[in-house]
Protein backbone atom coordinates (compact mmCIF):
# COMPACT_ATOMS: atom_id res chain seq x y z
CA UNK A 1 0.00 0.00 0.00
CA UNK A 2 1.41 3.38 -0.96
CA UNK A 3 0.53 6.69 0.59
CA UNK A 4 1.05 9.92 -1.29
CA UNK A 5 2.39 12.91 0.60
CA UNK A 6 -0.11 15.64 1.43
CA UNK A 7 -1.23 17.29 -1.81
CA UNK A 8 -0.39 20.84 -2.82
CA UNK A 9 2.62 23.11 -2.87
CA UNK A 10 4.50 22.71 0.37
CA UNK A 11 6.06 25.80 1.84
CA UNK A 12 8.14 26.53 4.90
CA UNK A 13 7.58 29.28 7.42
CA UNK A 14 10.55 31.29 8.68
CA UNK A 15 12.56 29.66 11.46
CA UNK A 16 11.74 30.77 14.97
CA UNK A 17 13.56 30.24 18.25
CA UNK A 18 11.35 28.30 20.67
CA UNK A 19 12.26 30.54 23.60
CA UNK A 20 14.14 33.65 24.61
CA UNK A 21 16.79 31.85 26.64
CA UNK A 22 19.21 29.00 26.09
CA UNK A 23 18.65 26.15 25.50
CA UNK A 24 16.15 26.76 22.70
CA UNK A 25 15.17 24.91 19.57
CA UNK A 26 14.73 26.18 16.06
CA UNK A 27 11.17 25.55 14.99
CA UNK A 28 9.69 25.86 11.54
CA UNK A 29 6.40 24.88 10.04
CA UNK A 30 5.51 23.30 6.74
CA UNK A 31 2.08 24.03 5.31
CA UNK A 32 0.55 23.23 1.96
CA UNK A 33 -1.25 25.54 -0.41
CA UNK A 34 -3.44 23.35 -2.56
CA UNK A 35 -4.53 25.29 -5.65
CA UNK A 36 -6.82 22.47 -6.80
CA UNK A 37 -8.69 22.20 -3.50
CA UNK A 38 -8.17 25.93 -2.86
CA UNK A 39 -7.18 25.30 0.72
CA UNK A 40 -4.29 26.03 3.06
CA UNK A 41 -3.46 23.23 5.46
CA UNK A 42 -0.89 22.34 8.06
CA UNK A 43 1.58 19.55 7.27
CA UNK A 44 4.27 19.42 9.94
CA UNK A 45 6.36 21.25 12.48
CA UNK A 46 10.10 20.78 12.28
CA UNK A 47 12.07 21.20 15.50
CA UNK A 48 15.84 21.38 15.39
CA UNK A 49 18.41 21.88 18.09
CA UNK A 50 19.33 25.49 18.81
CA UNK A 51 22.94 24.30 18.68
CA UNK A 52 22.55 23.98 14.93
CA UNK A 53 23.79 27.13 13.15
CA UNK A 54 20.91 29.24 11.87
CA UNK A 55 21.89 28.96 8.19
CA UNK A 56 22.19 25.19 8.44
CA UNK A 57 18.88 24.88 10.27
CA UNK A 58 17.26 27.01 7.60
CA UNK A 59 18.76 24.85 4.83
CA UNK A 60 17.48 21.74 6.61
CA UNK A 61 13.98 23.19 6.79
CA UNK A 62 14.09 24.16 3.12
CA UNK A 63 15.18 20.64 2.15
CA UNK A 64 12.38 19.10 4.21
CA UNK A 65 9.78 21.35 2.66
CA UNK A 66 10.77 19.98 -0.75
CA UNK A 67 10.14 16.38 0.29
CA UNK A 68 6.88 16.01 -1.65
CA UNK A 69 8.44 17.46 -4.81
CA UNK A 70 11.46 15.19 -4.41
CA UNK A 71 9.19 12.15 -4.14
CA UNK A 72 7.53 13.03 -7.45
CA UNK A 73 10.93 13.47 -9.14
CA UNK A 74 12.14 10.15 -7.72
CA UNK A 75 9.03 8.46 -9.11
CA UNK A 76 9.81 9.95 -12.52
CA UNK A 77 13.44 8.83 -12.27
CA UNK A 78 12.31 5.31 -11.34
CA UNK A 79 10.16 5.28 -14.47
CA UNK A 80 13.21 6.10 -16.61
CA UNK A 81 15.15 3.33 -14.88
CA UNK A 82 12.31 0.93 -15.74
CA UNK A 83 12.40 2.11 -19.35
CA UNK A 84 16.13 1.36 -19.41
CA UNK A 85 15.80 -2.12 -17.93
CA UNK A 86 15.49 -4.85 -20.61
CA UNK A 87 13.77 -7.13 -18.13
CA UNK A 88 11.09 -4.62 -17.19
CA UNK A 89 7.72 -4.54 -19.01
CA UNK A 90 8.16 -0.80 -19.60
CA UNK A 91 11.52 -1.33 -21.34
CA UNK A 92 11.93 1.12 -24.22
CA UNK A 93 14.60 -0.02 -26.59
CA UNK A 94 15.70 3.50 -27.24
CA UNK A 95 18.26 5.60 -25.39
CA UNK A 96 16.74 8.72 -26.94
CA UNK A 97 13.30 7.98 -25.50
CA UNK A 98 14.80 7.45 -22.05
CA UNK A 99 16.75 10.68 -22.33
CA UNK A 100 13.65 12.56 -23.48
CA UNK A 101 11.69 11.27 -20.50
CA UNK A 102 14.51 12.27 -18.17
CA UNK A 103 14.87 15.76 -19.65
CA UNK A 104 11.14 16.34 -19.31
CA UNK A 105 11.76 16.73 -15.58
CA UNK A 106 14.81 18.95 -15.87
CA UNK A 107 13.09 22.20 -14.98
CA UNK A 108 11.36 20.65 -11.94
CA UNK A 109 14.70 19.30 -10.66
CA UNK A 110 16.42 22.64 -11.17
CA UNK A 111 13.62 24.51 -9.42
CA UNK A 112 13.85 22.19 -6.42
CA UNK A 113 17.62 22.65 -6.22
CA UNK A 114 17.27 26.39 -6.57
CA UNK A 115 14.80 26.53 -3.69
CA UNK A 116 16.96 24.31 -1.50
CA UNK A 117 20.12 26.21 -2.35
CA UNK A 118 18.97 29.48 -1.01
CA UNK A 119 15.90 31.14 -2.33
CA UNK A 120 14.21 33.07 0.42
CA UNK A 121 11.78 31.16 2.58
CA UNK A 122 8.20 31.91 1.71
CA UNK A 123 6.65 33.47 4.75
CA UNK A 124 3.24 32.20 5.76
CA UNK A 125 0.60 34.60 4.52
CA UNK B 1 -21.81 20.21 2.86
CA UNK B 2 -18.63 21.63 4.31
CA UNK B 3 -18.78 20.25 7.79
CA UNK B 4 -15.12 20.92 8.55
CA UNK B 5 -15.05 24.61 7.86
CA UNK B 6 -14.65 25.51 11.50
CA UNK B 7 -13.68 23.80 14.76
CA UNK B 8 -16.53 22.05 16.60
CA UNK B 9 -18.61 24.46 18.64
CA UNK B 10 -17.28 27.59 16.96
CA UNK B 11 -19.28 30.62 15.90
CA UNK B 12 -18.47 31.03 12.24
CA UNK B 13 -19.21 32.79 9.01
CA UNK B 14 -18.38 31.62 5.54
CA UNK B 15 -17.75 33.26 2.19
CA UNK B 16 -16.31 32.21 -1.12
CA UNK B 17 -12.97 33.59 -2.15
CA UNK B 18 -12.84 34.86 -5.74
CA UNK B 19 -11.44 32.26 -8.10
CA UNK B 20 -8.55 33.76 -10.07
CA UNK B 21 -8.13 33.06 -13.79
CA UNK B 22 -4.92 31.20 -13.02
CA UNK B 23 -5.43 28.91 -10.04
CA UNK B 24 -1.77 29.35 -9.12
CA UNK B 25 -2.73 32.87 -8.06
CA UNK B 26 -5.16 31.51 -5.47
CA UNK B 27 -2.54 31.90 -2.74
CA UNK B 28 -2.51 35.66 -3.38
CA UNK B 29 -6.29 35.83 -2.99
CA UNK B 30 -6.01 33.82 0.21
CA UNK B 31 -3.14 35.99 1.47
CA UNK B 32 -5.18 39.15 0.90
CA UNK B 33 -8.10 37.68 2.84
CA UNK B 34 -5.82 36.83 5.78
CA UNK B 35 -4.54 40.42 5.75
CA UNK B 36 -8.17 41.65 5.84
CA UNK B 37 -8.96 39.43 8.82
CA UNK B 38 -5.84 40.57 10.66
CA UNK B 39 -6.69 44.22 10.00
CA UNK B 40 -10.39 44.09 10.89
CA UNK B 41 -10.47 41.65 13.81
CA UNK B 42 -8.72 43.96 16.34
CA UNK B 43 -11.08 46.80 15.38
CA UNK B 44 -14.15 44.84 16.46
CA UNK B 45 -12.53 42.67 19.11
CA UNK B 46 -9.64 44.75 20.48
CA UNK B 47 -8.54 42.23 23.08
CA UNK B 48 -7.23 39.93 20.35
CA UNK B 49 -3.61 39.87 19.36
CA UNK B 50 -2.14 38.36 16.22
CA UNK B 51 -1.13 34.81 16.88
CA UNK B 52 -0.10 32.04 14.57
CA UNK B 53 -1.01 28.41 15.13
CA UNK B 54 -3.10 25.52 13.92
CA UNK B 55 -5.92 23.41 15.31
CA UNK B 56 -5.55 20.06 13.68
CA UNK B 57 -4.47 20.34 10.08
CA UNK B 58 -7.22 22.58 8.72
CA UNK B 59 -8.02 25.33 11.15
CA UNK B 60 -5.54 28.16 11.19
CA UNK B 61 -5.43 30.39 14.26
CA UNK B 62 -5.00 34.05 13.34
CA UNK B 63 -5.55 35.87 16.63
CA UNK B 64 -5.99 34.99 20.29
CA UNK B 65 -7.12 36.59 23.51
CA UNK B 66 -7.33 35.18 27.00
CA UNK B 67 -10.57 33.30 26.22
CA UNK B 68 -10.76 32.46 22.54
CA UNK B 69 -9.15 32.10 19.14
CA UNK B 70 -10.12 33.71 15.88
CA UNK B 71 -9.19 31.61 12.90
CA UNK B 72 -9.64 30.90 9.23
CA UNK B 73 -10.35 27.58 7.53
CA UNK B 74 -10.34 27.10 3.77
CA UNK B 75 -11.76 24.36 1.59
CA UNK B 76 -12.90 24.19 -2.03
CA UNK B 77 -12.65 27.94 -2.46
CA UNK B 78 -14.70 28.69 0.65
CA UNK B 79 -13.20 30.52 3.57
CA UNK B 80 -14.64 30.41 7.03
CA UNK B 81 -13.83 32.88 9.79
CA UNK B 82 -14.53 31.44 13.20
CA UNK B 83 -14.44 32.36 16.87
CA UNK B 84 -13.92 29.51 19.26
CA UNK B 85 -13.01 28.91 22.88
CA UNK B 86 -9.30 28.20 23.28
CA UNK B 87 -8.15 24.61 23.40
CA UNK B 88 -4.41 25.08 23.75
CA UNK B 89 -2.36 23.58 26.55
CA UNK B 90 -1.91 26.84 28.44
CA UNK B 91 -5.68 27.42 28.51
CA UNK B 92 -6.45 23.84 29.57
CA UNK B 93 -3.90 24.12 32.36
CA UNK B 94 -5.58 27.33 33.52
CA UNK B 95 -8.92 25.48 33.50
CA UNK B 96 -7.53 23.08 36.09
CA UNK B 97 -7.12 25.91 38.59
CA UNK B 98 -9.82 28.45 37.84
CA UNK B 99 -13.20 28.52 36.11
CA UNK B 100 -11.57 29.66 32.87
CA UNK B 101 -13.90 27.74 30.57
CA UNK B 102 -17.04 29.19 32.18
CA UNK B 103 -15.59 32.70 31.97
CA UNK B 104 -14.68 32.09 28.34
CA UNK B 105 -18.17 30.88 27.45
CA UNK B 106 -19.73 33.90 29.14
CA UNK B 107 -17.34 36.17 27.26
CA UNK B 108 -18.13 34.45 23.94
CA UNK B 109 -21.83 35.11 24.44
CA UNK B 110 -21.06 38.75 25.14
CA UNK B 111 -18.76 39.08 22.15
CA UNK B 112 -21.10 37.37 19.67
CA UNK B 113 -22.72 40.58 18.32
CA UNK B 114 -19.32 42.18 17.73
CA UNK B 115 -18.09 39.03 16.00
CA UNK B 116 -21.17 39.08 13.78
CA UNK B 117 -20.36 42.67 12.80
CA UNK B 118 -16.83 41.52 11.96
CA UNK B 119 -18.25 38.74 9.78
CA UNK B 120 -20.42 41.26 7.95
CA UNK B 121 -17.43 43.52 7.27
CA UNK B 122 -15.46 40.55 5.96
CA UNK B 123 -18.31 39.59 3.65
CA UNK B 124 -19.05 36.36 5.48
CA UNK B 125 -22.47 34.88 6.00
CA UNK B 126 -23.04 33.55 9.47
CA UNK B 127 -23.43 29.80 9.42
CA UNK B 128 -26.27 28.00 11.13
CA UNK B 129 -23.67 25.90 12.88
CA UNK B 130 -22.35 29.11 14.40
CA UNK B 131 -25.80 30.01 15.70
CA UNK B 132 -26.22 26.52 17.09
CA UNK B 133 -22.84 26.74 18.72
CA UNK B 134 -23.80 29.93 20.45
CA UNK B 135 -27.06 28.44 21.70
CA UNK B 136 -25.24 25.32 22.88
CA UNK B 137 -22.40 27.18 24.54
CA UNK B 138 -23.64 26.97 28.14
CA UNK B 139 -24.11 23.23 27.75
CA UNK B 140 -20.76 22.63 26.12
CA UNK B 141 -18.16 20.91 28.28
Amino acid sequence: MTHAPTAGAWRASPLRASGASWPFDWTGEITTMDDAARSHRYVASIRQSGACPFAEAQANLRAMSEAANMVSVLRAAALVIDMSNPEHPLFADSGADCLDELLRHESVVREILQRIDGSRLIAAA
Amino acid sequence: MHTNLHPPGAQAGVRSLPAPADMRDWKDVYGAFIVDVRREAPLYLPSFQCRHGWRGRQHRVIARNVHADIGVTTSDGLASVWLSIRTDREFRRRCEWVYAAEDARAWLLQAAPRFERLLTVLGCQKTTAGADALRDLPAAA
